[in-house]
């Protein structure tokens, strides 16, 4: 089975990649793909790929890592009392509870698979609490009106913070023993909170103590501008990359095999609690790209729509699958954000997504077994 | 036997990262597992040169995305160094975007030399899209095909430019205000700045004044200069002690950002 679910990634990792215009960097990129070399191909998918189709089998089948249920809440508890039966209801026994050990097993609390992105206090609906208080400024320069700012950056950060900021506005940012104190010492008090921002930037959990959410922590001027620093910086390092020059190449517009493979793979995404990084591009447009979060995905009167978290707009304007996608009956994909018609070349999930959400889940574990003393 | 060194050679050029990686983490573990997997397909009997070129790319590729930078760049280096007839495009662009990244000047200008020395050599490699951004990565105007792409990150360059040369004008005239609603609060205050300068004390509302409002004392650039800007719209003129408090927070804050200093002295 496992090794089945990872063929089937792989093929579906090649019809992606090797569906490029066949000019410049998509052929390069396809040359490589599918080249000739025997092993090479276990390596293109041998990291990020095979962990990502691993942790999703895990959660389909409830395992953890090393196989062991994630249902099996009987563990250390040797007990079936009235107590003790009550208790597990009463402290509700899954991903992120805070029963007691002997009540409610490690595996529940902190399954080692997407369940641990289904936090009490996540959604994937875009809110102001869950979003930038800042949008991508697309259109900020007069000579520039169809440029896309930093996009990709905006998305990413946006994303890490929702899946590992642990936001907590009754507690006070403490140093050495030292409650930091933004009036007397804004220095340290800036440089506390700008280690917490870089270690959330590189995929790592954070407690950030003092603000109530991602919408209120982004709205301070301190926190703004380190975050909008953190989005540039991260922006750069997906567009400038090999592949991201690949994918603003990749216009040629989506068939039916090609989007209805997309929609069940986000329809996966969705229900595993994630809201992913989707890169789009505009069909036959080469580099008009543009990176945005799924919310959700909808089947409405047969008409299939990709719901986005759009940070080029305000969050009234993306709540309720206000924006979305729409996914013609011959698999062709419209945003009619983009104009009359908005069709759009290639549409898929970001190449470092996987790489993100794997690390993502392995902070979140960690967290969650540290925060309940787990590994004692 | 003269393959056999080869192969022990590229085997121990590449151990020392083997060391690197043998951490405990789960990731780390698994990195670890690429690099063995590598250094066995390397170590078979027969293996061509285009095959170990191409091991050497998608290693590059895979630490690439997961961030680690001296992994991507010993493997894309080592595949730069492979005499082999194959496209080495993305060994030169990700190493341009590693150099990018460190802000490493000297790297980045070198990997531009050589990758501009490999087009040049290697036609076939050098289709529009590449050369294209080769004249980007040398220039920082993005050119036509680019305008989307590169756009906004291009003019953020250029604005920076014109206003530490001094071109208070240009650079108020390439802003849109109207795209500036709901942007983050260090472009509003560059904008800000930019129209008092211009237009003096007839500039009207200022875009960073809600935020100064709420956040008076905020340790933050914007918000320093934000208070400037009001002062200086209200009395005509600004307190030298508000300068040197914005002068000592460029010292160990945000120094790439303070070009904005000179132009906030021209308030005049």
């Amino acid at each position: 089975m496992k090794k089945s679910l990872l063929v089937i990634s792989f093929l579906a990792l090649l019809l992606v990649a090797c569906d490029q215009t066949g000019l410049g960097v998509g052929a390069a990129f396809k040359n490589l793909i599918s080249l000739p070399v025997q092993g090479a191909q276990k390596i293109a998918n041998s990291i990020s790929g095979k962990t990502y189709e691993a942790y999703k089998e895990r959660t389909t089948q409830g395992l953890n890592r090393d196989g062991s249920s994630c249902f099996d809440s009987q563990q250390g508890s040797g007990s079936s009392s009235q107590f003790n039966q009550l208790s597990r209801i009463a402290c509700q026994c899954k991903a992120w509870a805070t029963c007691l050990k002997e009540l409610c097993s490690c595996n529940v609390m902190c399954p080692e698979n997407f369940n641990i992105f289904n936090r009490p206090d996540y959604s994937l609906e875009p809110t102001e609490a869950n979003s930038l208080s800042f949008v991508n400024s697309s259109s900020a320069f007069k000579n520039n009106k169809m440029t896309q700012g930093y996009c990709w950056g905006h998305a990413a950060i946006t994303q890490r913070f929702n899946r590992l900021g642990f936001f907590d506005s009754a507690a006070q940012p403490v140093e050495n023993g030292r409650v930091l104190d933004e009036g007397n010492d804004p220095q340290t008090w800036k440089e506390y909170y700008s280690k917490l921002i870089d270690k959330i930037a590189d995929n790592e959990a954070a407690e950030i103590p003092g603000f109530a959410n991602l919408g209120e922590f982004s709205r301070h001027p301190v926190i703004q501008e380190m975050l909008a620093d953190k989005v540039a910086k991260t922006w750069a390092d997906n567009a400038m990359s090999f592949n991201g020059l690949s994918a603003g190449l990749d216009t040629a517009g989506m068939t039916l095999d090609k989007s209805d493979l997309l929609f069940k793979n986000l329809k996966e995404r969705v229900t595993n609690h994630q809201s992913p990084q989707l890169i789009i591009t505009s069909k036959e447009q080469k580099f008009m790209t543009h990176v945005l979060l799924v919310s959700d995905v909808q089947e409405v009167n047969g008409e299939k729509r990709i719901c986005l978290n759009d940070n080029n707009y305000p969050v009234r304007m993306n709540k309720k699958c206000n924006t979305y996608i729409r996914v013609t009956k011959d698999g062709r994909m419209l945003y009619p954000e983009w104009g009359s018609l908005g069709e759009l070349g290639t549409v898929q999930v970001t190449k470092n997504e996987d790489t993100d959400t794997v690390k993502q889940v392995d902070a979140l574990v960690k967290h969650c077994r540290g925060q309940r003393s787990c590994e004692s | 036997m003269k393959k056999i060194i080869l192969n022990l050679s590229l085997i121990l050029s590449l151990l020392p990262l083997g060391h690197v990686w043998a951490s405990d983490t789960k990731l780390d573990k698994e990195v670890a597992e690429l690099e063995k997997y590598v250094l066995d397909e390397l170590n078979k009997k027969n293996v061509s040169q285009e095959t170990i070129f191409f091991h050497y790319l998608l290693a590059g590729r895979e630490t690439y995305t997961l961030g680690l930078d001296l992994h991507s760049k010993k493997y894309f280096t080592k595949a730069l160094e492979m005499k082999v007839q194959e496209d080495k495009t993305e060994a030169y662009v990700n190493l341009i975007a590693i150099a990018h990244r460190e802000k490493n000047e000297a790297d980045k200008k070198k990997y531009i030399a050589d990758f501009e020395l490999f087009l040049k050599a290697n036609s076939r490699f050098a289709t529009p899209e590449m050369t294209n951004y080769l004249e980007f990565l040398k220039t920082g105007k993005p050119g036509t095909m680019f305008q989307h792409y590169f756009g906004f990150y291009s003019s953020m360059n250029s604005l920076e430019d014109s206003i530490k040369k001094k071109n208070y004008l240009q650079a108020y005239m390439s802003i849109n205000p109207k795209g500036l609603e709901g942007a983050e609060i260090g472009l509003k205050t560059t904008y800000d700045l930019l129209n008092v300068l211009v237009n003096k004390k007839k500039a009207k509302k200022l875009l960073c004044m809600d935020t100064y409002k709420k956040f008076p004392k905020a340790f933050s650039y914007s918000v320093k200069i934000c208070a400037i800007l009001e002062q200086y719209l209200a009395e005509g003129k600004v307190q030298p002690t508000r300068i040197d408090d914005l002068k000592k927070y460029f010292e160990k804050n945000h120094q790439d950002r303070a070009y904005l200093l000179g132009a906030v002295e021209d308030l005049k």
